[in-house]
């Protein structure tokens, strides 16, 4: 053991899109910040999530467009993809995220430990290396900020050596030629576009009754029809019950109202949810609450043990990268002492989807806008009518707004269409600033562009 | 700081094919100090991502290209070292660490300020000077003018100290609209201050709870307000209207459709002229007395009570107070009324006489005074001249605000409001 002990304002745990925007905001206020990381620095985030995977899903859509090449009159012959030249470019994007925030973190004098960090009583941190080695640090305030993992039902787990998770999925040795996705949130429908793109045969198993269930109905429904008009199999109110192994592959047993079915596939991937890293943190002994596997925390991210805290997707939904980010602001802003602290208002945090097409939403559907017992005014207007997605050849999709009636608050907006995850964020201003229709409506939109479908879907919303 | 001491930073030449490279991020700001070797920034070029280290050691004096630009040729000027300068004072400049280049990442980084941000005041001073421009978000401004709520009024907790719904919803008594999804409501519940569970509560009278309208949310509100912090207290007169009834069948049968309730805006503004203790508010300051008479006049909707305002009533002809009237009532069943035509009230009538009550007590509707209640006009004995006679009766009543007004100024202006109304023709003086 080290002789002396490290004293730090604030130790984070867990280098992530939440820890380490919480060590850097920490160093931003002068406190002394230490982050202790057990594997890569920016965590899922930039190593097996947000970042590969959108630069898989360029190459998707690059490859897509080079193969319509005749439509827009060019001539590209026939146009082929190297798949481990595909990944090796992910896994580059990754590796330069990874050194950034590295950089960032070495720029702001955060002591960056590496090793496996658990509470080990008032405010002492006990950290052991890879070598076994290990050391005790102590802080005044430690944040917790471990992330989450895939969960995988054990029903799935039969599948052994051809289960993916996301993890595997976003470096596949070679394409299979087939590959069943169970779940289809934002992860199982992102890699049903990717894989698709390059030719697999894929199918979509959802348990509930609509794919993307986080999203509003409308968005759903889009969805359901796009990726099934590029071939994608999607069967909803289904789960996987069984799953064994065959030939080439698995047999995947699939129940559902309809009855039972059995599906083959090469590859089963497993999109079934997260589950927080909340083993092994040392939390037994204190007086923090895990409940349904999230650790329980007050609107500034406080646990019930004082001087801890917890963020990211280890307190529950969205789980999403921005929204760990925001909580490590306001976490660290209120240990900072900063007053008039604003905790996160999740109806203010968008959702992308990157597929093909691509979804975005912030705030409320419709239904549940209409649940909450408001009278609304919900506007639709398709991209068929956008002259910008005439002319880039890309008109699948719309955008839909929804209003309180009385008061013209902006409710929520659901986006299915090209580049609706950039467009989402107008809409998310508009809520942060409190805007009602009228600011929107004379907000002149440039044309020709895709945004002016935001602009219409308003118009359309207060016709009449 | 002598020119010459100045050491330029440019892009180097990282291998024999290297044309151009860019910067994506700077590791130090202006002003901060440097030593020669230390790495200064990061460049990238078709090859490789290396990092840009500083060619002497003292003050980054000069930027000169942002992180995110790409496209600088070998020998491109980037920086400008000032070797032989003091350490600035912190920089005031924030980071200028790339924004393209690594979206989600840097964005972090230039979000953050450099130092703590000045306390957000949290409650927006109360002035008295209505006539400045309140800070609000749109929604807030909207939500407030509907419900009838001077901004001026709300504390604000908004971003940048700006009334916000919130506030709105605060100041109108509403629990903060649960807009957000279940998960996030247990998530926000405090650990710490969980109570052991409560017991079951003793069986309810059954009946499901209807969530008000915002009307009635609003009038609610007031009504608590106005009937706990007002002293109020009441004086009632008949008014014999038969006269008043004759004025009006005369005036009929010229084509002008006056109402009774309109004489009775008509007498109580005049009154108000000629008794102007009616016409004031008490207020923390001290009592105000308004110089017009701007008399409400109350509204039933299908779900509420709204009282638009016939502005300056005391200079008003009778017609012109009856049109306004009319005109408001429309607009008010519509749902278009405007702010501006429910504020600003001094005085309110409220008549309950089409229901066939003889008598009615109202509540003072704040920031006023005084509010007239009107009953039916109907038919009474009364004594005239030692004798039982039948005559048209109609009660008025006047409730107070005993802090503005003492028993006799109520009386007397209830005595005027009597007089104009048991002869019209004093309405002409």
């Amino acid at each position: 053991m080290s002789a002396a002990v490290e004293r730090y304002d604030v130790a984070v745990i867990g280098g992530g899109p939440g820890g380490y925007v919480a060590a850097l905001r920490a160093a931003e206020h002068g406190l002394r910040a230490a982050l202790i990381e057990r594997d890569r620095l920016g965590g899922v985030c930039a190593n097996q999530g947000c970042i590969p995977t959108k630069a898989l899903l360029r190459s998707a859509e690059v490859f897509a467009l080079a193969r319509d090449a005749e439509s827009f009159g060019l001539h590209a012959g026939e146009v082929t993809f190297d798949l481990a030249a595909i990944v090796e470019r992910a896994r580059q994007t990754a590796a330069r995220m990874e050194k950034t925030v590295e950089v960032l973190l070495r720029q702001a004098k955060v002591d960056v430990l590496r090793g496996t960090a658990s509470l080990a009583g008032s405010g002492r941190v006990e950290i052991v290396a890879g070598d076994g080695s290990a050391r005790t640090i102590e802080a005044a305030h430690v944040v917790l900020a471990t992330g989450a993992r895939p969960r995988v039902p054990d029903a799935l787990r039969a599948a052994g050596p051809r289960l993916w998770t996301y993890r595997e999925a976003l470096a596949p040795p070679a394409l299979p030629a087939s590959i069943l996705i169970a779940g289809a949130g934002a992860i199982g429908v992102e890699f049903a576009s990717f894989f698709r793109a390059f030719g697999c045969e894929v199918t979509l198993v959802e348990m509930l009754d609509r794919i993307l269930p986080a999203e509003d109905e409308e968005v759903s429904e889009a969805m359901r029809r796009a990726l099934a008009k590029r071939g994608i199999r999607v069967v909803t109110g289904a789960k996987v019950v069984a799953v064994e192994e065959a030939k080439d592959g698995v047999s995947a047993t699939v129940e559902s109202a309809r009855g039972v079915e059995r599906i083959a596939c090469e590859r089963l991937l497993a999109a079934t949810g997260i589950e927080a890293n909340v083993e092994s943190l040392g939390l037994e002994g204190t007086r923090v609450v895990v409940e349904r596997g999230r650790i329980v925390v007050d609107p500034f991210l406080a646990t019930a043990e004082p001087g801890v805290y917890a963020i990211g997707d280890i307190t529950g939904p969205p789980w999403l990268a921005h929204k760990a980010s925001r909580e490590a602001t306001v976490c660290i802003d209120r240990i900072a002492g900063v007053a008039g602290v604003r905790p996160l208002d999740p109806t203010l945090v968008p959702a992308c989807t990157y597929s093909s097409p691509q979804v975005a939403s912030v705030g409320l559907g419709e239904s549940a806008a209409k649940q909450a017992g408001r009278r609304v005014r919900v506007g639709k207007t398709s991209l068929v009518g956008n002259g910008k997605a005439r002319a880039i050849g890309d008109t699948e999709g719309f955008v839909k707004t929804i209003f309180d009636a009385e008061t013209g608050e902006l409710l929520g907006a659901h986006m299915v269409g090209p580049e609706v995850t950039e467009l989402i964020s107008t809409f998310a201003l508009a809520r942060t600033l409190e805007a009602t229709e009228a600011e929107i409506l004379a907000t002149v939109f440039p044309h020709p562009t895709l945004a002016e479908a935001l602009h219409e879907s308003v118009a359309a919303a207060f016709r009449d | 700081m002598a020119a010459s001491s100045l050491v330029a930073v440019v892009m180097p030449r990282l291998s024999d094919s290297m044309t151009e490279g860019a910067i994506t991020a700077w590791f130090k700001k202006e002003g901060e100090r440097v030593e020669a070797g230390e790495a200064i920034a990061e460049i990238e070029t078709d090859k490789s991502t290396v990092d840009l280290e500083a060619p002497a050691a003292g003050v980054l004096a000069r930027i000169v290209v942002e992180a995110g630009s790409g496209n600088l040729e070998v020998g491109a000027l980037l920086a400008e070292i000032d070797a032989g300068a003091e350490v600035k004072s912190a920089a005031t400049t924030s980071s200028k660490v790339a924004a393209s280049a690594s979206g989600r990442v840097a964005a972090a980084s230039v979000a953050i300020p450099a130092a703590p941000a000045a306390a957000t005041p949290i409650h927006r001073p109360a002035e008295a000077s209505a006539a400045a421009s309140v800070r609000a978000t749109p929604l807030a401004r909207r939500m407030a003018a509907q419900a009838g709520l001077d901004l001026a009024t709300i504390a604000a907790t908004g971003i940048g100290g700006k009334v916000s719904k919130a506030d709105v919803e605060a100041a109108l008594g509403i629990a903060a609209s649960s807009a957000a999804p279940a998960s996030a409501a247990a998530r926000a519940a405090s650990p710490a201050l969980r109570a052991v569970p409560a017991k079951a509560p003793a069986a309810a009278p059954s009946g499901t709870p209807e969530p008000p309208s915002r009307i009635r949310r609003v009038v609610a509100e007031r009504m608590a307000l106005a009937k706990s912090t007002i002293p109020h207290f009441y004086l009632a007169v008949d008014c014999r209207v038969d006269r008043l009834l004759e004025a009006r069948e005369r005036l009929k049968a010229d084509g002008e459709s006056i109402s009774v309730n309109d004489f009775v805006v008509r007498a109580a503004a005049l009154a108000l002229v000629r008794v102007p203790d009616a016409n004031a508010s008490w207020t923390d300051k001290g009592i105000v007395r308004f110089e017009r008479a701007n008399v409400a006049v109350a509204v039933a909707l299908e779900d509420g009570l709204v009282t638009p305002v016939v502005r300056d009533a005391g200079s008003l002809g009778l017609a012109a107070i009856s049109a306004t009237i009319r005109e408001l009532a429309a607009k008010a069943k519509n749902g278009g009324l405007a702010p501006s035509d429910y504020d600003g009230a001094t005085f309110t009538v409220s008549n309950l006489g089409m229901f066939g009550v003889g008598e009615m007590y109202a509540i003072v509707s704040p920031p006023q005074a005084c509010i007239l209640g009107v009953g039916a006009a109907e038919p009474r004995a009364v004594v005239d001249g030692g004798q039982v006679v039948a005559a048209t009766v109609m009660t008025l009543s006047l409730s107070a605000d005993h802090r503005v007004l003492d028993g006799a100024s109520g009386a007397r202006f209830l005595a005027e409001v009597r007089r104009l109304l048991e002869e019209p023709a004093r309405m002409l003086l």
